[in-house]
């Protein structure tokens, strides 16, 4: 303790109140230097501190897009041309309207057997007629060139259809007078009506029956997608000073703040035209980029007290000198702060992209220019040394707008379904202007370099 | 932003409010903390303990005294509580006359650093450097510091005595060995 060794008992003395009144308000004034973001964090209960690996937002929208497709594909697994009861459902649905039925499709699908009506005890008699019926018509024939739907095939499929034509059309004529006669037969079979009833919903749906046909018109037609897309981002910072003079505060973010990834989710429409490769989309997208900066700091404090420095007698012992000076208190202080501040963009992106498709999978690249509506920034930037200031602080250290940016990537993409398809873009976004505000003496500028998982609904 | 704006603002649970109640006042607290626990990582235990208890009573503060007196109140209680050498602390329940003599103290106690202070009191017994912390410093009447001991308030006075008593003495006999030395 300082005060012992420059303690002298024979100056002036003071009353114990007095004394005990200064030793009440230097302690009652006393504040000990604390990291108080920490002991928020710790009142709240928040993990803000814990780092979001990058690899955890791959795996996540990888983990996304795996379902996406899983599920996606295995409806798309329910196809009409090879889904024998679906065959079966379309037979069914003929049969309902066979009266009616004068050419030779619609005769080709009411000759076919419902595998569930075959198993029924009672209606077995009733669809023996058609069993004739399905020997007679080129069934295979007709799938096959229904499912292969190629240019070059069309001209066999007509030769096809015209010699089949032409051979069941006696046949076809016999085939309506019979089930007319096995329908008419029905109530003789089916006792009561609860019994036709209970028949009717084993039937599979007839609307599994649509079958996509194909477009040989040159004409091109527009239609519509819509995309949202979700995505992690590395922000390549480029901080410079703008002031002549070298600051420490500079040369400190410049050595200790790291950019962490940065998460992107957009909702986009794109307009695209039939048998052309090129598109327009445009969309609201929604970034957030976090700066860490961890910051050791150490320093040493100087207080300083008047008192006795020293107490000189004289040989004889009657003199004595007493020096007044400076007593100076060293207090060296260090810590360790971990501050953060996120910048979050809200932009309307427009592009323009060129689209191959190659069987089911697709190959594209885009660019185009966003526009910037809002930038807002949290957290708190070094302001000197030691300490933090909020970047809500006036004069805010950074812009409310970035205005325009470029980007350009690359697509690849894979066909899940019809209208269903999922993509993955490599994307760089150039942004020209500056973060910083004109007043900041250092200017925080950024480059993106994202990966993106988008899935398309065309409609 | 003011003081009642943050009380406000805490009393609807803003987290704002909050954060800025906690900037102002932990320095302060944290150093109050300190004079009633063992050591640092305690009194930020404590601290912590205080916020918590504050932001749930916030209520309860009706704005009648000062804020900065309720919430210093609620740390010495919190601080009290997580050190458990003074929680279990065993007053002398003999009752003492207040016959300390004012005595006199050398000049050069007058600006004693908050360290060099501590370093003094620390020379008095638990219990009566509890109530000197609690009547002195905090400026509680014995009617308060007994209630918070969970003692009788003539105990109170008793300890508050011997506390000046022994102070005095410690002063005393340091400046004699000074004197001495010197």
């Amino acid at each position: 303790m300082y005060w012992h060794m420059h303690l002298n008992p024979n100056t002036n003395d003071m009353d114990y109140k007095s004394f005990e009144a200064q030793v009440g308000n230097t302690l009652r004034t006393a504040q000990e230097p604390l990291d108080t973001d920490l002991l928020i964090r710790a009142i709240h209960n928040d993990k803000r501190e814990k780092s979001r690996p990058a690899v955890l937002w791959l795996l996540l929208s990888v983990l996304v897009i795996a379902t996406l497709s899983l599920t996606f594909y295995k409806m798309s697994d329910v196809n009409v041309l090879t889904n024998p009861s679906l065959e079966n459902a379309s037979s069914a649905a003929g049969l309902m309207a066979m009266p009616e039925a004068n050419n030779n499709k619609t005769t080709l699908v009411a000759s076919e057997k419902p595998s569930s009506l075959k198993k029924t005890k009672g209606s077995e008699h009733i669809f023996s007629g058609s069993s004739v019926t399905q020997k007679k018509y080129p069934k295979q024939k007709y799938q096959t060139a229904s499912a292969d739907m190629l240019a070059s095939d069309v001209a066999q499929l007509a030769s096809v259809e015209t010699t089949a034509s032409s051979d069941l059309q006696a046949s076809a004529t016999n085939d309506i007078h019979e089930t007319r006669e096995l329908i008419s037969n029905m109530p003789k079979i089916a006792s009561t009506e609860s019994d036709i009833k209970l028949h009717i919903p084993a039937l599979p749906s007839p609307k599994y029956g649509k079958v996509e046909c194909p477009d040989f018109s040159n004409k091109s037609k527009a239609y519509l997608e819509i995309i949202p897309e979700v995505g992690a981002f590395l922000p390549l910072k480029t901080l410079e000073q703008t002031a002549s003079e070298p600051s420490n505060v500079f040369a400190l973010r410049k050595k200790d703040e790291h950019s962490l990834e940065g998460i992107n989710v957009g909702l986009y429409a794109r307009l695209r035209k039939t048998k052309m490769p090129f598109y327009l989309s445009a969309g609201l997208s929604w970034s957030r980029l976090t700066e860490k900066m961890n910051l050791n700091y150490s320093y040493t404090r100087m207080d300083t007290t008047q008192g006795i420095i020293s107490i000189t007698k004289s040989q004889n012992g009657d003199t004595i000198t007493v020096i007044y000076g400076d007593i100076i208190h060293e207090k060296k202080i260090s810590g360790y702060k971990i501050r953060h501040h996120n910048f979050t963009l809200l932009d309307i992106p427009v592009a323009l992209g060129y689209e191959k498709q190659r069987g089911d999978w697709s190959l594209g690249v885009e660019g185009g220019i966003s526009f910037n509506l809002n930038m807002s920034s949290r957290g708190q930037i070094l302001a000197t040394d030691t300490s933090f200031v909020g970047t809500d602080v006036s004069p805010r250290p950074f812009r409310s707008n970035v205005g325009l940016s470029y980007f350009g990537g690359v697509l690849a993409g894979r066909r899940l379904g019809n209208g269903h398809r999922v993509y993955l873009a490599a994307r760089f976004r150039y942004l020209p202007t500056v973060f910083s505000s004109d007043d900041s003496p250092v200017r925080q500028s950024y480059s993106f370099a994202g990966l993106n998982a988008g899935y398309i609904f065309t409609f | 932003m003011q003081i009642e704006d943050i009380i406000k603002g805490c009393k609807e649970g803003n987290r704002k409010c909050q954060d800025a109640l906690v900037q102002k006042f932990a320095p302060g607290l944290l150093a109050l903390c300190m004079r009633y626990t063992s050591d640092r990582e305690m009194a930020r235990d404590a601290l912590q303990e205080t916020f918590i208890s504050v932001f749930r009573f916030m209520d309860k503060f009706e704005g009648k005294g000062s804020f900065e007196g309720w919430i210093r109140r609620i740390a010495v209680t919190s601080s009290i509580t997580t050190n458990r050498k003074y929680s279990r602390l065993h007053f002398d329940e003999i009752k003492e006359q207040d016959d300390w003599q004012h005595t006199s103290i050398p000049d050069i106690y007058q600006n004693l650093a908050v360290q060099d202070i501590m370093a003094l009191l620390k020379q008095l017994p638990d219990s009566l450097y509890l109530v000197f912390n609690l009547c002195i410093v905090e400026g509680y009447s014995h009617e308060e510091t007994a209630a918070i001991l969970g003692i009788a308030e003539a105990t109170s006075r008793s300890a508050l005595c011997k506390a000046r008593n022994r102070l005095a003495e410690i002063v005393k006999k340091q400046s004699d060995v000074l004197a001495y030395a010197s």
